[in-house]
């Protein structure tokens, strides 16, 4: 693999562990975000990035939220939404493609429940409100949630980390 | 630039007798043991069956004559130990949407050699690994059974949605015979449905340029022949039936959207589109995404009006007359064919609204709506509807 290309992955990589940890921030704090990870219910979703970079696969099992070794995962899992390739992961990890956009553009495939998928994007959305470098890009998710207001404990968790459970 | 996709690799066979041409079809994949499903309509059973009379070069080996509604995963998996044991090697499906979704199934189970339904549940997944011909004859007017890649199925009680390349059939026969033999509200709760999720996959976010050439076509084509088609007149249900494979086609690239999101929430946990709530829903949330997509709707004013009206509404009242156009024509469908157009006449109680509108928000389907949709905006359009 070229240089650039694993730098690349290695990136992409990291700000996929930076949206597990905003989503895991909103599990906690943020109500909206709680309401459709109950409506999920107990479950394994993998995001990853086709051909080659590694994903992450989140686990809810009995309302508490954590991180799987991608090896641990013996089975396929409940959710499993693949990139087609780096640059559509990008579009969408940077804020600059919706999320929606990028189901739209065909940017990634999903196997598993389309509907657990609807509400996978709302908890992402949220998550996005708060992780998000570029300004516009958090004020366009934040119109597409609804959201009024910062949570400063969601904030504080991003950036501080949590008592873990 | 926008990244745009578009699939449309269905060879549609529209006229009249057009059943007649199935056995040359499939001749042209070499097929020798063809494998039929179709549902109860004796007609279309007889005519395939007469079609094939005289072939020395294929047969009908194995059929299976039902209508299953809801397809589960263990049925799918018997047709696939019956298709095996007979060494078929081409798919014919014929009937409505139970039977197409049934074959489709089949035939993704077929292709991509996955016999875990769970694994081929999802969008754009699942991929084939050979290939069997696959052909469809809807015998009624229903967009999301004739040249879709769309098909719902229950897997293990639940109900599940699935989008693949794999589900699309190779061809299409449109019959003119199988158009003029349906009845009355058939032909009418086919032309809202049509109207319905043109209208959805018109407004939303997949859709391109190339969808809506599909999708005006198809509610140009109702707003012109659906009076005539519900007088009998053979010609213009064909052009209804033409209207469906039209929209089945945008509406597998598109998605369907707003209009089917609630009428699936009707139905509850079997989130299928209640087909006989659109009359009362369509008038509604047509004017609902006229506001919310003033621009398409001004453009398609030219389509359901015509030029002279177009021409003489004033531009910013466009979205509003083609939104009041598409209402009275469903009404009018609905009156002439003595469908229920109030939901309090079809079942629906007022004290579900708010559990129908948290269930549609939430459904796989308004994944394709621009924008926000807040559930009191679906709580008012069934207030509305009621």
């Amino acid at each position: 693999m070229k240089i650039e290309r694993r730098i690349q992955s290695f990136l992409i990589k990291r700000k996929l562990l930076w949206l597990y940890r905003g989503v895991k921030a909103c599990h906690e704090y943020d109500d909206s975000a709680k309401k459709y990870f109950d409506m999920i219910g107990d479950c394994t979703i993998r995001i990853r990035v086709m051909p080659d970079v590694a994903g992450i696969v989140i686990r809810q099992k009995n309302g508490e939220l954590y991180l799987v070794q991608e090896d641990e995962l013996l089975v396929g899992a409940d959710l499993d939404v693949c990139f087609k390739n780096l640059a559509a992961a990008q579009g969408v990890l940077r804020g600059r493609v919706s999320i929606k956009q990028g189901y739209a553009e065909r940017r990634f495939v999903v196997r598993g429940d389309i509907s657990s998928m609807m509400l996978l994007n709302n908890i992402v959305s949220i998550a996005m409100t708060y992780i998000l470098a570029d300004p516009a890009a958090r004020k366009a998710y934040a119109k597409e949630t609804g959201m009024t207001g910062y949570k400063s404990k969601v904030v504080k968790y991003l950036l501080f980390g949590g008592r873990e459970k | 630039m926008k990244y745009v996709e578009f699939v449309s690799n269905v060879k549609t066979i529209c006229g009249d007798d057009a059943i007649a041409c199935l056995p040359d079809e499939l001749a042209k994949y070499r097929t020798r043991n063809v494998f039929l499903i179709s549902d109860e309509r004796k007609g279309a059973w007889e005519r395939i069956k007469a079609a094939f009379s005289g072939r020395r070069d294929m047969k009908i080996k194995a059929a299976y004559q039902d209508n299953p509604g809801i397809v589960d995963d263990k049925l799918v998996r018997e047709l696939c130990d019956i298709y095996t044991l007979n060494t078929c090697d081409a798919i014919v499906a014929c009937g409505g949407s139970g039977i197409i979704n049934t074959a489709k199934l089949l035939h993704m189970m077929l292709v991509t050699g996955l016999r875990d339904f769970e694994g081929l549940v999802g969008m754009d997944y699942a991929h084939s690994v050979t290939q069997i011909p696959f052909i469809t004859i809807p015998s009624s007017v229903e967009v999301s059974s004739d040249a879709t890649k769309v098909a719902v199925a229950t897997c293990g009680g639940k109900l599940v949605q699935l989008v693949s390349d794999c589900l699309a059939p190779d061809c299409c026969i449109v019959d003119g015979i199988l158009a003029a033999d349906l009845d009355v509200q058939t032909l009418a709760i086919g032309c809202i449905n049509v109207l319905s999720t043109a209208l959805d996959s018109y407004t939303s976010i997949q859709s391109i340029a190339l969808t809506d050439s599909y999708n005006i076509k198809a509610i140009e084509g109702v707003f012109r022949c659906a009076g005539a088609a519900l007088d009998g007149d053979r010609n213009a249900r064909l052009t209804i039936a033409e209207s469906a494979v039209l929209g089945g086609i945008a509406m597998s690239n598109a998605m369907i959207g707003f209009t089917s999101a609630i009428a699936g929430a009707i139905n509850g946990k079997e989130s299928r589109i209640a087909r006989n709530t659109l009359p009362a829903l369509l008038p509604y949330t047509a004017e609902y995404l006229a506001e919310r997509n003033k621009e398409k709707f001004s453009r398609l004013l030219f389509y359901v009006a015509g030029e002279t009206e177009y021409i003489a509404t004033p531009e910013n009242m466009r979205a509003e007359v083609c939104a009041r156009k598409i209402a009275e024509l469903t009404l009018l469908i609905a009156e002439r064919a003595g469908l229920e157009s109030r939901l309090q006449n079809m079942g629906v109680k007022r004290e579900d609204f708010g559990e129908i509108s948290e269930r549609a928000i939430t459904s796989g389907m308004i994944f394709s709506v621009p924008g926000r949709v807040q559930t009191m905006e679906i709580a008012g359009i069934l207030e509305r509807a009621y």
